[in-house]
């Protein structure tokens, strides 16, 4: 299996070719909907999970609700 | 009295933040206390198995508060347009609290950026609430790129300084007399927000003032008064300031008088 390396929150991370953002999301653990995710600072809505395919060197940002003023 | 903002009708006229409480449920007592109906949030990085802010986030669902989520520490348009994008997904709402940082010192708002996404946000349908500086000519290229309400500065966020520009404040005021202006940093005491409120500011957004005062749900419920009693005052149109003094007792049979010789 050809591997591809992508940074996740701005650590470098391992991910099998031709990977779907759904699948990347579910391997690495993301399991509630309280979060949203930007590939290179681009949002992607969650309708696209399934069609956004990860790329090389892709920068995957993934968000979720914390305080703020 | 109930006033209309982003297409919502509302009571209350303070924001407050939801950041530096001493603890979770001082948090939520203190936004309680406030009689807040809209508390900003934000957005953060989710480490994957960390479980992302769901108890957070459950906390303040349960205040049944309207949301307004900000796009803090964004330094350029596309920063703060990618991140409202994901606050609307997430917390559906079409409001946001833009925010796009042009200097790390003083969190100086970066008024050319700022433009740039408030016009791209607006044209997406969102309620842009632009934290800005209080510079006219920004707050009108704001207005015109379709912005229905504006939030300048009272001070650097965190300083708790008050109104340092309180001329600057009223030129706002007096020449955007129909759009919905809200104080947005900089407030650190309830007499710096009545103060906002008394020259017709339509509301604060706060934070730090109340999070970190010793007791936050007393200052909160200080903040509820003293904002209310500002606009009060506004309302009921406050004496002309004059430089000589004027006697309020009448002076007309004053006893002992004499002319004088």
């Amino acid at each position: 299996m050809t591997m591809i390396t992508i940074t996740l929150n701005g650590e470098p991370r391992s991910l099998a070719e031709n990977c779907q953002l759904s699948a990347a999301l579910t391997e690495w653990g993301y399991e509630a909907k309280t979060y949203a995710v930007a590939v290179n600072e681009t949002f992607v809505p969650r309708s696209q999970y399934d069609q956004h395919t990860i790329r090389e060197g892709d920068r995957v940002d993934v968000v979720s609700p914390l305080e703020g003023g | 009295m109930s006033w209309e903002i982003g297409g919502k009708t509302l009571n209350s006229r303070l924001f407050i933040g939801s950041a530096l409480y001493p603890s979770p449920a001082i948090m939520q007592q203190a936004i309680r206390s406030s009689g807040a109906e809209v508390v900003t949030v934000s957005l953060r990085r989710q480490n994957p198995g960390a479980g992302g802010g769901n108890e957070f986030w459950q906390l303040i669902k349960a205040l049944k508060l309207n949301i307004l989520p900000n796009t803090a520490g964004c330094h350029s348009a596309k920063e703060a347009i990618t991140t409202a994008q994901m606050a609307r997904e997430i917390f559906e709402t079409n409001w946001v609290k833009l925010e796009v940082i042009g200097d790390d010192y003083n969190l100086q708002p970066d008024p050319f950026q700022l433009l740039e996404a408030a016009e791209e946000l607006s044209k997406e349908g969102f309620e842009v609430f632009p934290y800005c500086t209080d510079d006219l000519i920004l707050c009108q290229r704001l207005r015109d790129a379709g912005c229905k309400v504006l939030m300048p500065w009272a001070a650097p966020i965190g300083t708790g300084k008050g109104l340092i520009n309180p001329y600057a404040l009223t030129t706002l005021r007096e020449r955007l007399p129909d759009m919905p202006l809200i104080v947005d940093a900089g407030i650190g005491l309830p007499s710096h927000a009545c103060q906002a409120m008394e020259l017709g500011f339509d509301g604060i957004l706060l934070n730090s003032a109340v999070a970190q005062a010793g007791d936050p749900v007393a200052m909160a419920s200080a903040f509820a008064e003293a904002i209310n009693a500002g606009r009060q005052a506004y309302l009921a149109s406050p004496m002309p300031e004059k430089n000589t003094a004027a006697p309020s007792t009448p002076t007309l049979g004053t006893p002992f008088w004499h002319q004088e010789k």
